[in-house]
C-alpha cells in the first residue's frame, strides 16, 4: 500500500509541472520579451528564446522537460545562468534547517501549553493560552519575525540582525542568526498545535478508560501525561504534515526578513525576476516534500491507530 | 402528493424558528459580538476612508519626516487639517491617512479574492456535488492537484508570472480559494443530496433546478458564510506577505503590506512605524477569526 501511495505521487507531480509549465501562457504578450525584461537587447531575447525553446509548441516543449528532468537536469537560470540544480543544491539546506528546527521547536512549546491548558480546562492558564493561540494564529508570522528582531536585535541588542553562517564555520554564531528567524516560523504552528492538543485531551477525558484510571486514584497531570497523550497523537501528526507544506510558503518571507539565503529567497527572486526554468525547478520540489511528509505522517498515524484504513482519507 | 406537504411543512416551520435560536446563539457570544463590532469599525474607516482622511495619503513633505505622533504639520495651509495623528513617513506622508487608505486596498483584496473565488467555485461544487460520476471525479482530481502545491507558493508564482499587481494579487488569491470552496460546498452537497427531503422530491419528480435553489442553497449557506469570515482573515494575511514582498499592491499606493514593508527597511532609526500596519493587520484577521468561530458555534450547534 505504501508502494501504491508512491506511485499515485508520479501523475501529481506530472500535472503539477504541467500547471507550472502553463503559467508562461498566462505570461502578457510575447514570452520572450516580457521574460528577458525590460529594457533587453534584442540578442538577448533570442537568447531567452533559445534556452527556453519558446518557438516550439507547449505540449512537446513539456515532454522534453520531462524527458530532462527525469535525468536530473532542470535547465539553467535565466539570470544566473547556473544550472537550477547546482543553484537549488546551495540553498536547500537552510531551508531545510529552518523547516526542521520550527517543527521541533513548535511541538516542544506547543504541546506542553496544550497539555497545562487541558489539565486546567476553564480556569486561568486555559483562557490565557486560548487568548494568547487566538493572537498567534491572527498575527502572521513574518510581523512576529519583524518584532521578535525588533526586540531582540535593535533593543536588546544580544541577537543579530539578520544573515546567515554555516555551522561548520562558527556554531554560536549560527545558532544565534537562526533562533529568531525559527521562533517566528513557529508562532502559527505553537498556537494551532496548542489548541489541537487541548481539545483532543479534552475530548479523550471523558471517555471509560480515563474514568477507570480516575476511579483507580490516579492523578489528573499523570492521566494527561500517560493516557490521554497517546489519543491525541494523531491530531498532532496531521497538523505536523500540513505544517510542513505550509513553512515552505512561510519560509519565502521569513528568508527575506533575516536575510537568509535559502530557498524561499531564492523563490521570491525567481518570481520577481520571472526566472522560469529556476520556479519549476524548485516549486516541484516543494510539492515532492509536501507528499512525502503527509505520507509519513500517515504511515505513522496508521501504526499507531491500527483501525485507520490506510488509504481512507 | 400528500408525501411532499408531510415532509416539507414542518422543515419549513423549523427553518423559521432555527434563524431567531442562531442569532440569539450568536449574540450570547461575547467575544464574537465585540469582534462584529470591531470589524464594522474597522469596514466604516475603510469605506469613508476619503471622508474622514485628514491629508492626501500619497502628499508629501519632505521637511517634515519621521514626525512624531500628534506632531503639527509644516506646510502653512495645514492649520485647517490639524495634526498627524500618527506621525508622518520617510516622505513626510501622514499615516493616519495612509492607513485608512490602505484599509480600504486591503480589505478590498482581501474580500474580493474570497467573494471571486466563491463565484467561480459555486457552480463547480453544485455540479460536481449533486450529479457526481465523472464529472465529479474529474473536478476533485484537479482539486487534489491544486491543493498539493504549499498554498503561498502558488499564490507568489501567479502573481509573479502574472506581473506585480492590486488586480493579479486578486486573481492569484481567488484561484488558490477556488478549490478550497468547491471542495467544501461539493462535500455539503453530498450530504444534501442524499437527505430524505431531496431524495423524496427527486422520486416524485420534482425538477433538479428547484431542488438545487430551494433545498440545497440556503442550506450550504452557513457552512459558507463561516468559511468566507475565516478566508478572508487568511487572503488579508496573504496579501500582507505579497505587497510586504513587492509582488503585490505596489507603492505609492498604500496598503497594510506596503506599509509594513516601508516601516521595517527603517526599523533601527523609527521604529515606531511598524506599529500601525502590523497592528491593523492583527486587529482584522483577530476580528474575522473570532467572529467566524463565533459563527460556527452558532450555526452548527443546530445542525
Amino acid at each position: 500500500m505504501i508502494v501504491r501511495r508512491l506511485l499515485a505521487l508520479v501523475p501529481i507531480m506530472l500535472a503539477v509541472t504541467f500547471l507550472i509549465f502553463l503559467l508562461t501562457a498566462f505570461l502578457p504578450g510575447d514570452e520572450a520579451v516580457t521574460l528577458a525584461g525590460e529594457n533587453a537587447s534584442a540578442e538577448r531575447i533570442v537568447e531567452v528564446r533559445e534556452a527556453l525553446n519558446l518557438d516550439r509548441p507547449m505540449i512537446p516543449r513539456y515532454v522534453d522537460w520531462v524527458e530532462r528532468a527525469a535525468k536530473g537536469d532542470l535547465g539553467r537560470s535565466l539570470f544566473t545562468n547556473q544550472k537550477v540544480v547546482t543553484e537549488i543544491a546551495a540553498r536547500w539546506i537552510i531551508t531545510l534547517q529552518l523547516v526542521i528546527g520550527s517543527l521541533i521547536f513548535s511541538l516542544l512549546i506547543g504541546i506542553p501549553i496544550g497539555m497545562i491548558a487541558a489539565r486546567f480546562r476553564g480556569r486561568w492558564p486555559d483562557r490565557v493560552f486560548t487568548l494568547m493561540s487566538s493572537v498567534g494564529v491572527s498575527v502572521p508570522s513574518f510581523v512576529i519575525g519583524i518584532y521578535l528582531m525588533l526586540l531582540f536585535a535593535v533593543w536588546l541588542g544580544i541577537l543579530p540582525f539578520a544573515g546567515y553562517v554555516p555551522f561548520s564555520e562558527d556554531p554560536a554564531q549560527w545558532a544565534k542568526q537562526l533562533i529568531l528567524p525559527i521562533a517566528a516560523m513557529s508562532s502559527g504552528m505553537i498556537a494551532e498545535l496548542s489548541r489541537q492538543t487541548r481539545s483532543a485531551l479534552i475530548d479523550s477525558l471523558d471517555s471509560d478508560y480515563i474514568r477507570t484510571a480516575r476511579a483507580k486514584g490516579m492523578s489528573e497531570t499523570k492521566i494527561i501525561g500517560k493516557h490521554a497523550m497517546r489519543v491525541a497523537a494523531s491530531p498532532v501528526l496531521s497538523i505536523v504534515s500540513v505544517h510542513v507544506a505550509r513553512a515552505f510558503g512561510g519560509a519565502i518571507v521569513i528568508e527575506r526578513i533575516f536575510a537568509l539565503p535559502g530557498l524561499g529567497a531564492m523563490t521570491v527572486d525567481a518570481i520577481t525576476q520571472r526566472d522560469l526554468p529556476l520556479l519549476q525547478g524548485v516549486i516541484p520540489l516543494a510539492v515532492v516534500v509536501a507528499m512525502t511528509v503527509t505520507l509519513i505522517s500517515d504511515i505513522i498515524n496508521f501504526k499507531i491507530n491500527p483501525r485507520l484504513q490506510f488509504d481512507g482519507r | 402528493m400528500t408525501l411532499e406537504v408531510v415532509v416539507q411543512e414542518p422543515i419549513i416551520e423549523e427553518y423559521e424558528r432555527l434563524g431567531g435560536r442562531r442569532l440569539r446563539a450568536f449574540l450570547r457570544n461575547k467575544p464574537a459580538v465585540v469582534a462584529v463590532a470591531m470589524l464594522t469599525f474597522i469596514i466604516f474607516s475603510a469605506v469613508f476612508a476619503s471622508l474622514i482622511a485628514p491629508f492626501d495619503p500619497s502628499e508629501t513633505d519632505l521637511m517634515n519626516a519621521f514626525a512624531k505622533l500628534g506632531s503639527h504639520c509644516s506646510t502653512p495651509d495645514c492649520q485647517l487639517v490639524g495634526r498627524h495623528l500618527l506621525g508622518t513617513d520617510n516622505l513626510g506622508r501622514d499615516v493616519f491617512s495612509r492607513l485608512l487608505f490602505a484599509t480600504r486596498i486591503s480589505l478590498f483584496v482581501g474580500f474580493g479574492a474570497v467573494v471571486a473565488a466563491l463565484t467561480l467555485a459555486l457552480p463547480f461544487g453544485l455540479i460536481a456535488g449533486y450529479l457526481g460520476g465523472k464529472m465529479d471525479w474529474l473536478v476533485m482530481r484537479i482539486i487534489d492537484i491544486i491543493l498539493s502545491i504549499p498554498p503561498l507558493i502558488l499564490v507568489f508564482a501567479i502573481a509573479g508570472v502574472l506581473g506585480a499587481s492590486m488586480k493579479n494579487a486578486i486573481i492569484a488569491l481567488g484561484i488558490f480559494f477556488t478549490p478550497l470552496f468547491i471542495r467544501l460546498i461539493r462535500s455539503e452537497v453530498v450530504n444534501l443530496r442524499n437527505s430524505q427531503l431531496v431524495e423524496t422530491e427527486r422520486a416524485i419528480g420534482v425538477p433538479d433546478r428547484y431542488i438545487l435553489v430551494r433545498h440545497i442553497l440556503p442550506n450550504i449557506a452557513s457552512p459558507l458564510i463561516v468559511q468566507v469570515s475565516l478566508s478572508a482573515g487568511t487572503a488579508i494575511l496573504a496579501e500582507a506577505s505579497l505587497s510586504f514582498l513587492g509582488l503585490g499592491v505596489q507603492p505609492p499606493s498604500a496598503s497594510w503590506g506596503t506599509m509594513l514593508q516601508n516601516a521595517f527597511e527603517r526599523i533601527v532609526q523609527h521604529w515606531w512605524m511598524i506599529l500601525p500596519s502590523s497592528l491593523a493587520i492583527a486587529m482584522t484577521v483577530f476580528a474575522l477569526n473570532v467572529a467566524g468561530d463565533g459563527l460556527r458555534d452558532a450555526l452548527g450547534k443546530v445542525r
